[in-house]
């Protein structure tokens, strides 16, 4: 399974046996996985695969789900995040999450990326516009939304809107990012800024991002693995599964023969 | 198309009929409706607008038609309206969030709903009834102002509950799911952005909660509302009357003077009507946004 | 599920097996042209090597379409870079042909001296060689892959030899040294065109295992 992945120095997330279900529907099958620091890791396979409910177990999103519950651990920075001990509110100030449909608050530009600093005890004044702007600027949003910080952000298209929503994200100084296919309702300009943003984000933070378009996760990527009905079928460097995968299905799925 | 008859042209000829004659009945039924509210308007405007000048507004009522006037009862209705919304309102509401955002989904809450909802339905009565066994006797809050919008409040209730959940529900999954993202807790996302995106929609529920309180008699009969007062109300313990029982009150007088006087009183009691929906469409307005794309 | 794409390699496939056919008749034109000394056949030889450099360009411009309409992962992408450069090899493979007639042409204006010992054996093996690696490329089967490549062994050694015995003949008589290179050049064509033929049978293994074994050995 992981037998194509280069050692790297350290892992940030460690899935061991992780199972997962809805009601009794198991919708994720014993998942083992190591997700390294600092890379940026892809998950694809076809539509219900479990990818998107796998990711949503790392910042337990999926909590807010009244059916769902695991089994398994899921280890961050050594750390089981579902230990009873463990309040999830914490770990989403360190793994941050972006949605596929953009979900920018009715509110103005700057009061989107202040709100994650705010809630967590920032003062507004200049320290927290300093972080706003750094926030807009990592995303390179600040430059085309720096005159008009108080308007709607619903004004913004939906490639900016985006964008927005990963600068929000980033606002509270995550280590982890998790993006659940973000550019699913981006046109191809839109998406295309937003890999190259993936791209300069991986230098300070940890990416996951679950895509069902494979030419994106070939792209974007450095690791990828790939789901198939709740299991993780293979899982490697990027150039590898997508040149020379192992396993039988991954390469059915990549070249287009099913899914 | 094979299967399509050769009588195309007469197919599409019924169907024009079939179309016309559709919108023929739902325009009259709608006419009916319309001719019968302007009816009522019109027979009430013709009998009482003539009563109405500022004596009228300011005097109490009297045993002589031509020199009664609904002070009284329209300062009391005020005071009720005012202080029904204020005991209702919080505690409304507060038992909508609570309802919509922390219980768990099961059979129980679905269960508590539906008797919200039945409760909704209870003849005001009946609501009445309760206010006086426990407001005014166990309570010995006696025939007074409180004791009264205690029940309307209780009447309203259900009311402001489900309008209240409705406009919950009505704010995106989506922008919770942001806010928890973000590490935001339960309390910090309700406040900082569920409430203020339902909040236009739970004042609409209010207004419309008030909206029923001011029409209400026998209830308030009941828990003792006077029919005849000539003072003010100066405390919330203070006897009150309130203009529908003063309405009721004129139109059983035998005199002819007290049917004009009942008349215009209902103008009055429209007038305040249309103006609180005129408010509530405004708030409405003013702060509405548009919750997503 | 069958895709459209699939058709469209199926029918490139075929371009390279009536390609590498149409390079081993080159081949063994060339060789008869030497035997038969039939300087008319070695012309027909040079003629037709345009027709093979043709469908070398219409495989270049197939795959690179192909590649940039489908954008092909894994096995799709390999088997169009492995046609891309079978096409390469090919087209060498014809050109060597080429200049084997050019010096047949040469040879028969000379009288016949009897030196063309082993080449008829070391053209028959180089052809046995193109042809196992096309099988091998049709047939994905990597195993006749590294067959191939072990036999370029057996003509690096034929070519060895040709080359001493013509060595000895020349020094023993001067005024053959100009037909005797001719015929060392000939030899030394058959096995470049040997070496072309292991590296087909190279790049079949990469198709099919995913491993490159170019440079490195098995």
């Amino acid at each position: 399974m992981a037998d194509n992945m280069k050692p790297i120095a350290s892992y940030v997330f460690e899935m061991q046996d992780l199972n997962g279900w809805y009601g009794d529907r198991q919708v994720l099958k014993n998942i083992s996985l190591l997700i390294p620091e600092q890379q940026i890791t892809a998950i694809i396979g076809p539509s219900g695969c479990g990818k998107s409910t796998f990711i949503r177990c790392l910042n337990r999103i999926n909590d807010l789900i009244r059916d769902f519950r695991i089994s398994g651990r899921v280890l961050f920075k050594g750390q089981d995040i579902y230990d009873p001990a463990m309040d999830p509110v914490e770990i989403r100030l360190r793994v941050g999450m972006v949605f596929q449909k953009p979900n920018p608050f009715p509110k103005s530009i700057y009061d989107n990326v202040a709100y994650g600093p705010l809630i967590w005890g920032a003062r507004k004044g200049p320290e927290l516009d300093a972080a706003v702007e750094k926030s807009l600027k990592r995303t390179a949003l600040w430059d085309e939304v720096k005159d008009i910080l108080h308007q709607s952000a619903l004004a913004l298209s939906g490639g900016q809107q985006q964008r927005l929503c990963i600068a929000r994200a980033l606002a509270v100084e995550p280590e982890v990012l998790l993006l659940d296919e973000p550019c699913s309702a981006l046109d191809p300009i839109a998406t295309s800024r937003i890999e190259e943003l993936l791209f300069e984000l991986k230098k300070s933070y940890t990416i996951v991002v679950v895509t069902h378009n494979m030419q994106q996760a070939a792209r974007v990527s450095d690791i990828t693995g790939f789901f198939l009905l709740g299991e993780l079928i293979e899982v490697g460097e990027t150039k590898h599964i997508f040149t020379n995968p192992t396993d039988r299905r991954t390469e059915d799925y990549i070249t287009g023969r099913f899914g | 198309m094979k299967f399509l008859s050769k009588d195309l042209r007469g197919i599409l000829v019924r169907r024009y009929w079939a179309d016309r004659i559709f919108r023929l009945c739902t325009v009259t039924m709608f006419l009916i409706t319309l001719g019968t509210l302007a009816a009522l308007l019109i027979d009430v405007f013709s009998d009482g607008v003539g009563r109405l000048s500022w004596a009228f507004l300011t005097s109490f009522p009297s045993r002589k038609p031509e020199r009664a006037g609904i002070l009284s009862a329209l300062v009391g209705t005020v005071y009720l309206v005012i202080l029904t919304a204020v005991i209702a309102f919080p505690v409304g509401v507060g038992a909508a969030i609570y309802l919509e955002e922390y219980a768990r989904r099961g059979r129980m809450s679905r269960f508590i709903e539906l008797n919200i909802a039945n409760l909704a339905g209870v003849p005001s009565i009946i609501y009445g009834l309760l206010g006086l066994e426990l407001f005014v006797r166990t309570m010995h809050l006696g025939q007074s102002l409180l004791a009264g919008a205690l029940t309307m409040a209780l009447l309203v209730l259900p009311l402001v509950i489900i309008t209240s959940q409705e406009a919950l529900r009505a704010v995106p999954p989506s922008i919770r799911e942001a806010s928890f993202a973000l590490g935001a807790s339960l309390w910090q996302t309700i406040w900082n952005q569920v409430l203020p995106l339902a909040f236009p929609g739970i004042l609409t529920g209010a207004i419309l909660a008030a909206s029923r309180a001011i029409g209400e008699a026998a209830p308030l009969i009941i828990v003792g509302a006077l029919t005849y007062i000539a003072f003010l109300p100066d405390s919330l313990i203070a006897p009150f009357t309130v203009m529908p029982i003063q309405i009721f009150n004129w139109v059983s007088r035998p005199q002819n003077g007290f049917y004009e006087a009942a008349a215009a009183a209902i103008i009055v009691l429209l007038a305040l009507l249309f103006l609180m929906n005129v408010v509530s469409v405004y708030l409405r307005q003013k702060y509405q946004k548009r919750m997503s794309l | 599920m069958k895709r459209h794409v699939d058709e469209e390699m199926e029918t490139l496939k075929e371009k390279i097996l009536q390609m590498g056919a149409m390079v081993e008749e080159q081949i063994a034109y060339a060789i008869r042209a030497l035997v038969e000394r039939d300087s008319e056949r070695a012309r027909r030889v040079i003629e037709n090597d345009h027709r093979v450099n043709a469908l070398d360009v219409e495989i270049d411009e197939d795959c690179l379409r192909l590649i940039a309409l489908h954008q092909p992962m894994a096995g799709d992408l390999r088997f169009l870079t492995t046609a891309m450069k079978i096409s390469t090899d090919l087209e060498r493979m014809s050109d060597l042909s080429e200049n084997i007639s050019e010096r047949v042409i040469e040879l028969n204006e000379e009288p016949l001296l009897n030196l063309y010992i082993d080449i008829p054996l070391m053209a028959q093996h180089a052809q046995r060689m193109v042809k196992e690696s096309l099988d091998a490329f049709v047939n994905r089967n990597s195993d006749l892959a590294r067959k191939v490549c072990q036999d370029d062994e057996f003509i690096d050694n034929l070519n060895q030899q040709i080359f001493r015995e013509l060595l000895a003949f020349m020094l023993e008589n001067p005024r053959s040294i100009s037909h005797a290179i001719r015929i060392s050049f000939i030899s030394k064509y058959l096995e470049r065109i040997a070496d072309h033929a292991t590296n087909v049978a190279e790049l079949v293994v990469y198709l099919v295992e995913g491993k490159i074994i170019r440079h490195t050995g098995l």
